[in-house]
């Protein structure tokens, strides 16, 4: 299956008065058409910029500074503001972390969902009302038409994220990314919303890419993963292998922090030590290097290249290179 | 609604009550008496113009009397103008300040929203810093300084506008010019705040988000939202506005109520004094009444808040 989008080779930097920040430092991927990809990592780690770059939302201080998002025969990255601005919520469209502010709030409900289906699908008032009426109805809000006179301020949390994914789908776009779409919300909240996420998905057809670093919400709702890490891709793989085949010790590290329900209260929870690199000065040699229990001398040395597992996994990591040895399997299954 | 602009004109009633008393007691501790050259009277005129005055009753009394003629919408006459009608003579000059006071109030606001939105969205580069030194000169430089310059260079030496005095339209310009800087300055910097606090908001990427043109959503969600806080700061300008005129219209040699007022003061023109303040302070009030309400109209938040308190 052809992809929908491809990212090949991407670079971002913001600037700053200590220099060039790399946020994202050479990152490939490719979403198809219905599939959901989550991106992992924790804070800091460029998922959330890399959302931001394939709609153009950067702001003015980051650049891209080389590669290409292929959206459909275009390069996403070439296109003037304007041809953008026909992309943004008609063919991909975004959703926010926090619902509380990411609507309007001197704006009815109402008229945050129009705007998008008199720009993308030039419906006249009164059909664009009717439109908005179904989509609310579609993301499980009541009463829609009450609703649309509403204001934000008037809904729960819960509530605004439903709206904010109807005022997402209303130019019935292809690829939706939701960035962190559940982390400001209650924990029953979140099921919630995301299970809206996925029985739209497979109603609308489009492709989900699911920022989070919620690993539940990964092996839940996710077809494939992606392990980010300061700025670069270090794990890539469907959800069975990446949870059930981990290769590299940063994942490892991420679902060995995962608290288990059998814990007791005198255990502490398991933590990576270490903090990520600076970006300013990004390391020359593999990014994980002072944090990992396995690191060889040559980590120090030579960034890893991606190395593929399996036809649909791939490892940036020296553990992996056909050449090395492979005593640590066993290492790492005996840590569980 | 009804009830809670009801409720605000009480209070305003009350608070002019108290503005009218205070200044009553104050303008009749000043030294001196509304008498001209008051030593060089034969004591029997001078207590004949007294008596005919009602001022040498005990000033109690004369309290009571001037607050009984306000219920009859009578300010009482001039004692400087030979017996004018006080009303009457705000009404006169009330045209002319309030002329020049909302004609610098709207170049403040449209020079200064402009100035504003336009150092928002070019941040460091020519025009905000030119807009950021424009406002420190316009904070800085007091009106009446600006006004002699004016008039001078304007005025006198270029003729391009008449320096001074009232009777067309060109007059008024310099005056409202004047009046508008200070509004200028400091309206264009709130904008330039709020827009640009508002313009990074996430609600502005859920916009862009949404496809809308860089217009649209400059227009439809950053201004009405960056203009929620810069209606405060109206009231305060107003009031700049209004002290601004006592000495611009000095000036100018504009026939309105800021001279009247200052001469009054001067001359000891009790019932002068008294007529100006309270027709201030109904200004100051209605027009903090009148933001309040744009303000709920404005921003919903305040709008529903405000139904519930009913």
């Amino acid at each position: 299956m052809t992809p929908l989008l491809t990212v090949n080779n991407l670079h971002v930097s913001f600037h700053s008065y200590q220099g060039e920040i790399q946020a994202v430092r050479g990152i490939h991927f490719a979403v198809k058409p219905g599939e959901t990809l989550a991106i992992v990592g924790e804070s800091g780690c460029g998922k959330s910029v890399t959302a931001q770059t394939i709609m153009r939302l950067l702001p003015s201080t980051a650049k891209i500074v080389q590669g290409e998002i292929r959206y459909e025969q275009q390069d996403l990255t070439q296109l003037t503001e304007v041809k953008m601005e026909s992309i943004r919520g008609s063919q991909i469209a975004m959703i926010f972390q926090d619902p509380m502010t990411s609507l309007n709030p001197t704006m009815t409900i109402g008229q945050q969902l129009m705007e998008g289906l008199r720009k993308h699908l030039h419906l006249n008032k009164r059909l664009a009302k009717k439109r908005a009426e179904e989509l609310l109805s579609l993301v499980g809000i009541s009463n829609p038409h009450l609703r649309l006179k509403q204001y934000p301020h008037q809904l729960s949390g819960g509530m605004r994220q439903r709206v904010m994914i109807a005022i997402a789908l209303a130019g019935d776009p292809k690829l939706l990314i939701a960035d962190e779409p559940t982390t400001a919300l209650d924990v029953t909240i979140q099921a919630q919303i995301m299970e809206l996420l996925k029985s739209i998905q497979e109603k609308m057809g489009m492709a989900l890419l699911l920022i989070t670093h919620d690993l539940g919400i990964v092996a839940e709702v996710a077809d494939r993963v992606m392990v980010m890490y300061a700025g670069k891709i270090v794990e890539h793989g469907t959800v069975d292998e990446l949870f059930q085949h981990t290769k590299h010790p940063y994942t490892w590290g991420l679902l060995r922090s995962l608290p288990q329900l059998k814990q007791s209260r005198e255990e502490s929870l398991v933590a990576i030590p270490g903090s990520p690199p600076d970006l300013l000065h990004p390391p020359k040699a593999c990014p994980y290097v002072n944090r990992c229990l396995q690191a060889m001398v040559i980590c120090d040395q030579t960034p890893p290249e991606l190395t593929a597992c399996s036809s649909t996994h791939q490892v940036a990591c020296w553990l992996e290179h056909p050449m090395a040895s492979k005593e640590h399997e066993n290492r790492a299954g005996g840590d569980e | 609604m009804t009830f809670y602009i009801l409720r605000r004109l009480i209070l305003m009633m009350v608070t002019l009550l108290l503005i009218i008393t205070a200044t009553f007691f104050l303008v009749h501790s000043l030294p001196g008496t509304p008498l001209k050259n008051e030593e060089k009277l034969p004591p029997e005129i001078r207590d004949q113009i007294l008596h005919e005055y009602g001022l040498d009753q005990p000033l109690y009394v004369q309290y009571f009397r001037f607050m009984g003629g306000l219920f009859k919408a009578d300010l009482g006459k001039s004692l400087m103008y030979d017996g004018r009608d006080i009303s009457q003579m705000l009404k006169e000059r009330f045209f002319a300040s309030a002329f020049i006071g909302f004609q610098g109030i709207l170049i403040g606001l449209i020079i200064g929203g402009g100035l504003g939105i336009l150092s928002a969205l070019y941040q460091g580069r020519w025009i905000d810093n030119f807009a950021t030194s424009t406002s420190v000169l316009g904070v800085s430089i007091p009106s009446f300084v600006l006004a002699g310059l004016l008039s001078f260079w304007v005025g006198v030496k270029w003729g391009i506008l008449p320096p001074a005095l009232w009777g067309s339209y060109a007059h008024t310009i310099m005056p409202s010019l004047s009046l508008s800087v200070a509004v200028i300055a400091q309206f264009s910097r709130y904008v330039r705040t709020e827009l640009v606090e508002v313009l990074n908001q996430d609600y502005i990427k859920t916009a862009r988000a949404k496809g809308l043109s860089k217009a649209a959503v400059i227009w439809r969600h950053g201004l009405r939202n960056a203009l929620i806080p810069a209606v405060t700061v109206l009231g305060p300008l107003t009031v700049n506005i209004l002290t601004g005129s006592l000495v611009v219209e000095k000036i100018f040699g504009v026939p309105g109520m800021g001279a009247l007022f200052v001469d009054s003061i001067i001359n000891n023109d009790y019932t002068a004094v008294l007529g100006t303040t309270i027709f201030y302070s109904l200004l100051i009030m209605i027009s903090v009444l009148l933001i309040d309400i744009l303000y709920g109209w404005i921003d919903p938040r305040i709008r529903v808040a405000g139904r519930r308190g009913e």
